[in-house]
């Protein structure tokens, strides 16, 4: 820049704002807005937007928290309910306070039985589900809500698979029932008592639709000892299934999954008295941990690290004959008047070489849990949509939210509320819902305002206020960063409570 | 109106009739009487002025730059230790090209403590950008200070008026007071180029890094060339005004002399008085007074001594290393136009009289020497 | 969800020439947006001689003046007097480094505190002369280390107690704040306009590269600053109603001090110390805020 005298002013009089003067150019790393995924929907089997939706709840905007969850999970009343809780695990409010109890808020939203209605187009395209289990049912939502014409194949008279199998102190079955009635209101069709490979064939499906998707599920694996085929000798979900009373009994149950400390506590409630044997350690148990917690206070004597070996019939009786992990001179036996095998599950083998034919839930991702199954539903649905209209395209995936992203400074130790569990002397006289979830709206602001939003931008000004440069303006409430003026000092990165801000190279 | 003042309290007049608006000062001997008369004049309602008491010279200097750099029109004094004290801020205020008005009351400087006066003070400032007029008498401290705003607020420069200590400040002499009428139509409100001001934000003094700096500097030198017009133009209104003329220097009996006696301050009536009886006997002797020391007027200096065939230089201040301040100026205001033997007399340093009687005998050395015999004529020490 | 509310309106604009994150540069925001543009700054030698930008540019929306170093308060009291004169109303503020408020301007400011001129004195305290390259001024703390306090021998004297050198003075108003802060300061800036007489604003501003601290942490150490009772926020009226703004969550000491490089040679006794001393200076002013309560 040149100045001539004459041009001048008096005195050093700076009448120029500082505008002009380009400060942006020194940096060598630049904040930029990058909405993360919050480990949470990182862990959800479904990839439910849970922030968002806890977000509305904390606004009080229950309605919509409802239906935004519902646009990827059908099912939250259930999984609420039964999920495993993946979310929780990686929620890091642990850190402070503890997770956010997203099963709860889940469930409540699950209990507002809200509806969505199906405002899709018309694919033209029929689509025929086999199996409708949570994969299934899931899969037939989501193609309906992209606007095929789903027709949903069932081998039972009711609708749901394995979601009929959980006992009812934890899934009531009317809270099934309203969810598959959501889904089917999306314009499902559906034949019942219709068993593949029995009633229709594969091939006669692929003349009549234009795909098909397969969701039957595993079946059970079978023990290879001597004795199963005897009489009070039942599955898993055989025993699950029965009616009758069986009472005053001595039931044990082999296996250390979640059906296996199903059909214990099953067995409780009627009266019996319930051993189970399984032939690891407690920590190996597959089974939710917490689950296995009650049983046993309920009653239920689970034995570790025994191995079944036979059963013999006598008299009134059977004999279980088992020896203990790694030692063969340790048989043992234990008299019993029913022996439940809940040893797990395995795939059937398939001939799924038919074109347009595409598999979802437990007998493509043998995952076992009804989120992964709904998961994978959703899932098969996008492929499905994929594969005759290439619309979907895929996105690489934003990256997780660590601790270190967020600034735990704006963030109080805040508790979890305490949910309502009945008392152990009366839940095992019945079969009535054990725990009771939030019901009191403020409870569930309270709960849904400890969220931290992981990776979401709240609008909570921080990078606005600190910009020592003030570089960073709002427009249509947008932040927006001025990188002719911004230095990158990354404060705005650093104040970020949740970990939107992120820094990258410049481009020099 | 005629009125027996001392210097201080012409010198506040001055202040009072410019009307002053911001007046700010430290009180210092033997300035202290300004001081004192114009907060009982602020006090008492006299004068619509803010009167800020501060606690330092550099302070007070300080307040009245903030003031003026605000469009108000400032006023302040001070004397030796103090003008030292405002050294940075002087450079400041000229820089900042502030019209402020600040009388010096010349007093040497310590040590050894005393109050009495010598012009070290005030002529070790002038490399600071103020313009710097020296009076002789009362009626001149009073009737600068008015000319002074007026020069200030034309040029933008800051203008200090020196008067010496005691000798003026503390001796009365009939002044005529002006009335404020008068003064009024000669001094119309200062109206600044540009001020601190919300309705029109900017930034005074900002960093100025070197591909601008010295244009600001040259622009300053500007100012003090087109202030000799100024302040030549300034003493003639002044004159048709108030009937008494003031011009860049003040000649005596330089018609025909062939001794002229260059000085500035009080000592140049007693120079009036030597020539006077010098001139009786015979003797060619006359008197350049340095009225405007900064900018130095070179060629009206030139113009007055062409003529001469000896110059004597009274100093009563002294360069330390080289020699008087004085005798140095018109000796690099001679170079290359004139070549008459200079006479450089130290005299009178820390309040010690000099008398007609001295003047008359650095008259006598001079006509007996062709050449000075030293490069500085001590007068009066006793070696 | 808004966590701080602050005035939208921009009276700095972008470009000024502060370090990146400097907090000097925030606090001058943060302090415009509660002034409002009838404000006049006056700025002694200080980083903020810079900041503000090269002639012929200016950064604040307001008029500004640079000025000499220990001149300020001064200075703000010739713009009072002129407002004063021409009957003119806008706030008056001195906005200077410890440098100047500390040290060299510090008799300046103990004249216009006794007059109790009608300014807002900001002293942006970033505990060192940082603008000319870090060393020691009477605000930097014991153990600190500076160019002139080496870390051979960091400062050995106490950080200069401001507050109540001018809680000695009774102004009607002295006050803390720090940019972690934000809607505190503004509140403060606030109440100082509407109040008459020499008020005080002692802002601690982190300086990252005078403290040896990544740029991205002012933000986090001013906040530990507060939090860890080392820096509290308070006021003080008419030197004698304290009024405590924020309890501090009573982090440890070396959470503020181990992130700061000037701190790097402290030993466990020196944070012992220093976590008595910060005890000791909290139950004083626990003490006089308890004195006074209307």
């Amino acid at each position: 820049m040149k100045f001539r005298a004459s041009e001048l002013p008096l005195t050093p009089l700076s009448l120029k704002d500082t505008i002009s003067i380009r400060t942006g150019d020194w940096k060598y790393v630049e904040p930029f807005y990058e909405e993360k995924l919050s480990p949470c929907i990182s862990a959800c089997p479904v990839g439910t937007d849970v922030t968002s939706c806890i977000a509305l709840l904390a606004k009080e905007e229950f309605q919509e928290a409802a239906k935004l969850w519902k646009e990827s999970n059908p099912f939250p009343g259930v999984c609420g309910r039964v999920c495993p809780r993946f979310c929780e695990r990686e929620c890091l409010r642990q850190h402070l306070g503890g997770s956010i109890t997203i099963h709860l808020l889940e469930r409540f939203i699950g209990d507002l039985n809200v509806d969505i209605q199906n405002k899709s187009q018309k694919t033209g395209k029929k689509m025929a589900v086999i199996g409708s289990g949570p994969a299934g049912l899931s899969c037939a939502y989501h193609l309906s809500r992209k606007g095929y014409k789903v027709t949903l194949f069932e081998k039972e008279k009711l609708l749901g698979g394995l979601l009929r199998a959980i006992p009812s102190y934890r899934l009531p079955p009317q809270i099934v029932d309203k969810e598959i009635e959501g889904i089917l209101k999306q314009g499902i069709d559906i034949e019942i008592n219709k068993e593949s490979g029995k009633d229709f064939s594969l091939e006669e499906l692929k003349q009549q639709f234009d795909a098909i998707c397969i969701a039957t599920g595993l079946k059970e694996r079978k023990l290879n000892i001597r004795g199963t085929e005897l009489f009070n000798v039942w599955s898993g979900r055989e025993f699950l299934k029965l009616n009758n009373d069986i009472q005053n009994k001595k039931i044990t149950v082999i296996g250390g999954g979640d059906t296996a400390i199903d059909a214990a506590r099953v067995a409780l409630r009627k009266g019996s008295e319930v051993f189970v044997f399984y032939r690891r350690r407690r920590e190996d148990m597959p089974a939710n941990p917490y689950e296995v917690e009650e049983a046993i206070e309920e009653g239920v004597n689970i034995k570790y690290l025994s191995e079944p070996l036979r059963i013999e019939k006598c008299s009134s009786f059977l004999r279980l004959f088992l020896k203990k992990k790694a030692d063969e001179n340790s048989e043992f036996f234990i008299d019993t008047d029913g022996v439940v095998m809940a040893v797990g599950e395995e795939r059937e083998m398939l001939n799924n070489e038919i074109k347009d034919t595409f598999l979802c839930g437990d007998i493509l991702t043998q995952k076992g849990t009804v989120s992964h199954a709904i998961g994978s539903g959703k899932e098969t649905a996008s492929l499905i949509h994929k594969y005759f209209f290439g619309e979907e395209t895929s996105i690489t995936l934003p990256a997780v939210v660590e601790s270190e992203d967020l600034n735990l400074d704006y963030f109080k130790e805040e508790y979890p509320p305490e949910e309502k569990k009945r008392d152990m002397s009366q839940r095992i006289k019945d079969f009535d819902e054990i725990y009771q979830g939030l019901t009191r709206e403020e409870v569930i602001i309270k709960e849904a305002t400890r969220c931290f939003g992981c990776g979401k931008c709240s609008g909570c000004d921080n990078c606005y206020v600190f910009c020592p440069d003030a570089a960073i303006f709002k427009q249509d409430g947008k932040y927006i960063i001025d990188y002719d003026h911004c230095k990158g000092c990354g404060i705005c990165m650093e104040e970020c409570p949740r970990g939107v801000i992120s820094m990258r190279r410049t481009e020099k | 109106m005629k009125k027996l003042l001392t210097g201080n309290y012409a010198a506040s007049y001055g202040a009072i009739l410019s009307r002053a608006e911001v007046i700010s000062a430290y009180p210092i001997t033997p300035q202290t009487q300004i001081v004192e008369k114009l907060s009982t004049m602020v006090a008492e309602g006299k004068l619509d002025a803010e009167f800020i008491n501060v606690e330092s010279e550099r302070s007070a200097l300080a307040v009245c730059m903030g003031a003026s750099a605000t469009g108000a029109r400032a006023f302040t004094a001070t004397s030796a230790q103090g003008l030292a004290l405002m050294h940075e801020l002087l450079h400041w205020a000229a820089g900042a090209r502030l019209p402020l008005v600040l009388v010096n009351v010349n007093r040497a400087m310590a040590p050894g403590w005393t109050v009495w006066c010598d012009e070290n003070d005030s002529l070790s400032q002038r490399d600071t950008g103020w313009i710097q007029l020296y009076c002789e008498s009362n009626q001149e401290v009073l009737d600068t200070v008015i000319q002074a705003y007026k020069i200030a607020e034309k040029t933008m420069l800051p203008v200090m008026i020196c008067m010496d200590g005691i000798f003026l400040s503390h001796t009365q002499e009939v002044v005529d007071l002006p009335e404020q009428e008068k003064v009024d139509r000669f001094l119309s409100p200062y109206k600044p180029p540009f001020s601190l001001d919300t309705s029109s934000p900017h930034a005074l003094g900002s960093l100025t890094p070197p591909h601008v700096y010295f244009e600001f500097r040259y622009k300053l030198q500007q100012a003090m060339d087109e202030a000799q017009a100024e302040i030549e133009k300034t003493g003639k209104e002044f004159g048709n005004t108030f009937g008494r003329d003031y011009g860049l220097l003040d000649e005596y009996l330089l018609n025909e002399a062939e001794i002229i006696i260059v000085a500035l301050g009080t000592v140049c009536g007693t120079c009036r008085v030597a020539i006077d009886r010098l001139n009786e006997k015979g003797n060619k002797v006359g008197m350049l007074r340095i009225r405007t020391f900064r900018p130095l007027p070179k060629k009206k200096i030139i113009e007055s001594l062409k003529d001469v065939k000896k110059v004597i230089i009274i100093d009563r201040n002294i360069s330390y290393g080289h020699h008087g301040i004085l005798h140095e100026e018109i000796k690099s205001a001679f170079y290359r136009k004139l070549n008459i033997p200079l006479f450089g007399f130290i005299a009178g340093l820390g309040g010690r009289d000099i008398t007609p009687e001295d003047i008359e005998q650095m008259v006598n050395y001079t006509l007996k020497h062709e050449e000075s015999d030293t490069d500085i004529l001590w007068w009066g020490v006793n070696k | 969800m808004k966590i701080f509310t602050i005035p939208e309106e921009e009276n700095m604009n972008p470009g000024h020439v502060a370090c990146p994150g400097c907090a000097s540069a925030l606090s001058m925001r943060l302090a415009l947006k509660a002034l409002g543009r009838e404000t006049i700054l006056t700025v002694p030698a200080c980083c903020w001689s810079v900041i503000d930008g090269p002639f012929p540019y200016s950064s604040v929306k307001v008029p500004l003046s640079h000025i000499a170093f220990g001149t300020a308060a001064a200075f703000a009291s010739g713009i009072r007097a002129a407002l004063e004169i021409k009957r003119k109303k806008a706030n008056v503020v001195v906005w200077c480094g410890d440098g100047e408020a500390f040290d060299i301007g510090f008799q300046t400011l103990s004249g216009a505190a006794e007059r109790n001129e009608d300014i807002i004195f900001v002293c942006y305290d970033n505990e060192g002369y940082m603008n000319t390259g870090v060393q020691r001024s009477s605000a930097t703390p014991i153990k600190a280390w500076t160019t002139t306090t080496p870390k051979k021998y960091p400062k050995q004297e106490l950080k200069k107690d401001l507050m109540e050198i001018f809680a000695a003075h009774k102004i009607p108003y002295a006050a803390t704040a720090t940019v972690a802060f934000p809607e505190d300061m503004i509140k403060k800036f606030s109440k100082a306009k509407e109040i008459r007489g020499l008020k005080l604003i002692h802002i601690l501003s982190p300086c990252p590269s005078g403290w040896k601290f990544p740029e991205n942490l002012t933000i986090k150490i001013s906040r530990l600053a507060v939090e860890t009772g080392i820096f509290p926020l308070y006021e003080i009226e008419y030197g004698e109603k304290y009024t405590i703004n924020h309890t501090p969550k009573w982090l440890p000491v070396e959470d503020y001090l181990k992130k700061q490089g000037r701190f790097a040679h402290l030993t466990k006794k020196d944070y012992q110390e220093k976590k008595e001393y910060v005890e000791k200076k909290w139950l004083e002013l626990k003490e006089k805020s308890n004195r006074l309560k209307n």
